[in-house]
């Protein structure tokens, strides 16, 4: 059911205690690197800190009704919205400016490939930065991340039909941002 | 809902037209790169910090348990006293005991005081020798500073929800850094100290307490008076993922500040800035008064001066300071 996620080992032993050293050692890494497609390579570290203890204090209620790396996707995702609803709330309380968008520096091939990479990654991220929590969480986990619909409907815990809708959505308001930042014309 | 909305649609990754906006989004989501995981260095600070907390947590529980247990002993134990008491001991079932009388003065309270008092860092000493012609050091102290007990985060007091690593290679980390410690505050034998600590760093370069044994090892360089090796190595270390921060950066700012008032500054702001204790603001304000008045900051370090003066009218260094004050009024 639940297709391989990159980064995530695939299931874990039935029956098997789970300790969070356990869990923080096999997904850790992963679960930094979603953080990180979030959008949120700026504090990374602390929210992956804050995942992990938002797990520690939750880690004896999970049942193993959804895989745990479904698990911990739905709280990486729950706890980056929190972090930046709160953000949100503090800059429009002080008036303060959005911070400037980081995006991705990876190492180049070529100059041209590494330039080209980094100016995709900004535009992209540019765009999810203007739009709404949910449409920018369904595209990173669809478009960026590749999980399957009925993956995300687990993590989101929606109804795959609403995933689809939600992506249709998501995808026209995309592709209309782009547009208007590109002078592109819409195609209907 | 509208049936189209939900039928399944390709990633733009995947798409396959040639021309419009799709094709655009498509080679923009396949020139994205791959995104890398957090670098090791990162992770095990986490991780550190993970277990910190765990133990952290685990503590206070505890303490709420054995509080509530505390409170609640009292009240049942004085309600059973206040209406039990004479028919039990009547019946001769049992005895409450007499409460035995108070002891006199609060000997935990001196100890611990003392323990305050010697907590004091020489280092100041060297600031204050710094601190220009009119603040005269204070005595030098025969040992040299002695950094506040502070017991290794052993991974066994840890809950057993967090017990990151294998037991046996935790409890030999742990065993090996309590060796060090014990050879550093109880027996004063820094060499040791140093000895045991190069152990652990050869059997654990990466180890769970790894930030731990390197703070102890600069308490040991300072205490041989390896001053030089001991400020190279606080300046290496990650020292805001420390328990000790404040305190280890005041130190590094003392020992900055014996050749480089310019270096130091900053880390007395940053003491002074961090709610330091009483002490702590105490060798700051004054560590950092003694550096301004050797950059030729002389308004501010008289309101450090000032400053001190209200602070600890009765502190180590309010002589000096008070001469200082009087001398340019």
């Amino acid at each position: 059911m639940l297709q391989r996620v990159a980064g995530f080992s695939r299931v874990e032993s039935p029956g098997r205690e789970l300790d969070l050293a356990t869990v923080y050692r096999r997904h850790g890494a992963a679960v930094s690197r979603l953080i990180q497609r979030l959008g949120r390579r700026h504090d990374a570290e602390d929210l992956l800190q804050e995942v992990f203890l938002v797990v520690q204090r939750r880690l004896s209620e999970f049942r193993g009704e959804s895989s745990l790396e479904t698990w911990l996707y739905a709280i990486t995702i729950r706890v980056v919205s929190q972090r930046r609803r709160k953000e949100r709330a503090r800059r429009l309380l002080f008036l303060q400016a959005a911070p400037a968008l980081e995006v991705e520096r990876p190492p180049a091939e070529t100059p041209l490939a590494g330039a080209l990479k980094r100016q995709a990654a900004r535009t992209i991220y540019a765009i999810l930065d203007r739009l709404s929590e949910r449409d920018r969480t369904l595209l990173v986990l669809f478009e960026i991340e590749g999980l399957p619909a009925a993956t995300i409907s687990e993590v989101l815990a929606m109804s795959e039909n609403n995933v689809w809708v939600g992506l249709h959505r998501a995808r026209a308001r995309f592709r209309k941002l782009y547009a208007e930042s590109f002078g592109r014309e819409q195609e209907e | 809902m509208p049936k189209q909305l939900s039928r399944p649609i390709e990633r733009w990754a995947n798409e396959s037209s040639r021309a419009g906006i799709d094709a655009e989004l498509g080679e923009l989501f396949r020139a994205l790169p791959e995104q890398a995981a957090l670098d090791t260095a990162k992770l095990r600070a986490v991780e550190r910090r993970l277990t910190a907390a765990s133990v952290t947590s685990a503590r206070r529980r505890v303490r709420y348990w054995v509080l509530g247990f505390a409170l609640m002993s009292s009240l049942t134990g004085g309600a059973l006293a206040e209406w039990g008491g004479p028919l039990l001991r009547f019946a001769g079932i049992a005895a409450l005991p007499e409460r035995p009388p108070p002891q006199a003065g609060g000997s935990s309270r001196a100890v611990t005081g003392a323990r305050r008092a010697r907590g004091v860092s020489g280092t100041a000493s060297a600031i204050a020798s710094s601190a220009g012609p009119s603040l005269t050091p204070p005595e030098p102290e025969s040992v040299p500073p002695s950094l506040p007990p502070a017991e290794p985060r052993t991974m066994a007091a840890a809950p057993s929800s967090f017990a990151p690593a294998p037991a046996s290679a935790l409890s030999r980390e742990s065993e090996l850094l309590s060796r060090a410690l014990t050879e550093l505050r109880r027996h004063r034998d820094a060499a040791a100290a140093l000895r045991s600590l190069d152990r652990y760093q050869a059997e654990f370069p990466h180890g769970v307490m790894a930030l731990e044994a390197a703070t102890t090892r600069v308490d040991a360089l300072l205490l041989l008076g390896k001053r030089a090796s001991a400020l190279d190595l606080l300046g290496r270390l990650p020292l805001d993922q420390s328990g000790r921060r404040v305190e280890l950066l005041l130190l590094r700012a003392e020992l900055f500040a014996e050749n480089s008032c310019a270096r130091a500054m900053a880390d007395f702001d940053a003491v002074l800035a961090s709610s330091p204790t009483g002490a702590q603001a105490e060798r700051a304000l004054y560590g950092r008064a003694g550096c301004r008045l050797r950059l030729g900051q002389a308004a501010e370090a008289r309101a450090d001066l000032v400053s001190y003066s209200a602070r600890f009218p009765q502190g180590r260094f309010a002589e000096q300071v008070r001469a200082r004050l009087a001398e340019s009024p």
